[in-house]
């Protein structure tokens, strides 16, 4: 297994199509929170690649999959009475678990360096960037 | 909304204590006067000076600001403490105690349960500390800014995070503390 395969644990030579109605989910989600380029950029992403009627894998899978299962836990965990800021951490680690990959595998490699700023050197080192 | 606490214990701190809930679920925490305890081996400091004015603050004033913000795929964050002394040497001074990448955790932070929060400054922020603390203008006026405190997460941290964190330091530490308003903390903080 190489290093990009363990950072996607078991998501490592997945592939799946984007659905319309899933996109909106995850856009609903990720609208909850302040706008940030990099969200934005993996949002574009994932509308090219449904629009492209192009199959996803990698970081962009990772995205789509964490945003997808932590909305539907975060919402869960709310009809138990949490807040949705006491809840969201708590899907957020979950979906991590879910599928068993690294905190760093969730934004892709060309947004990580699209966004210097945004990101610090476990991001890049994670991915192989300026190695 | 937001609470303020005094006499809190929060990393042995005994300062005052003020929780801002901001928009997005983001999350701050700001110390006024005593600070948190993070220390850490110093590995460097970076310094910078420019010429100022003398202004009308006469006592050293602490503060430390503490953000988590969440995105969705992670939680951008950062602690950063900050130190002014008043001078009549016409200058304007800033440090930065610099840190190795790692040190002891921090298990009260605001990050705790979702990232690996340790103390220090690592080098890697504190170009961005001094740019942010530079950008807020000359409001400070003549004196020594020193920022030894601070910590960062292994995924959240950022120079974004941190340079916002050292403007909003230098701007909060402009106004004595006994006027400082949930208004003018929440619009300082908030900006990022």
């Amino acid at each position: 297994m190489n290093e990009i395969d363990r950072l996607l644990g078991n998501l490592a030579g997945k592939i799946d199509i984007v659905l319309e109605e899933k996109l909106k989910i995850v856009e609903q989600h990720i609208a909850k929170f302040e706008t940030w380029g990099p969200n934005e950029a993996m949002l574009h992403r994932l509308r090219n690649a449904l629009n492209q009627k192009q199959e996803i894998s990698g970081a962009d899978l990772s995205f789509y999959y964490h945003e997808l299962f932590e909305s539907q836990r975060t919402f869960e965990l709310m009809q138990t009475g949490m807040s949705f800021p006491e809840a969201q951490p708590i899907a957020h680690n979950q979906a991590i678990a879910e599928y068993a990959v690294s905190r760093y595998s969730i934004y892709h490699p060309e947004v990580i360096e699209a966004f210097p700023d945004e990101f610090n050197h476990n991001w890049r080192n994670a991915w192989g960037i300026n190695r | 909304m937001s609470l303020i606490t005094t006499g809190v214990t929060l990393g042995e701190s005994t300062g005052k204590l003020i929780v801002l809930n901001l928009s997005g679920y983001r999350k701050a925490r700001i110390w006024l006067g005593e600070l948190p305890e993070l220390n850490y081996p110093i590995v460097n400091v970076l310094s910078r000076t420019k010429d100022a004015k003398k202004v009308d603050i006469s006592e050293v004033r602490r503060t430390a600001i503490e953000m988590l913000i969440p995105t969705g795929g992670c939680f951008i964050y950062g602690l950063l403490e900050a130190e002014f002394t008043p001078t009549n040497l016409g200058e304007f001074s800033i440090k930065v105690a610099t840190s190795a990448n790692t040190g002891n955790p921090v298990d009260w932070s605001l990050a705790a349960s979702v990232d690996e929060v340790c103390a220090g400054i690592p080098l890697e922020y504190s170009e961005s500390v001094i740019e942010g603390a530079l950008s807020a203008g000359d409001i400070l006026g003549s004196g020594i800014l020193c920022f030894e405190g601070g910590a960062h997460g292994a995924v959240g941290s950022s120079k974004r995070i941190f340079r916002h964190l050292a403007t909003t330091a230098v701007k909060i530490l402009v106004y004595p503390f006994e006027s400082v308003s949930e208004e003018n903390l929440t619009a300082i903080v908030g900006s990022f």
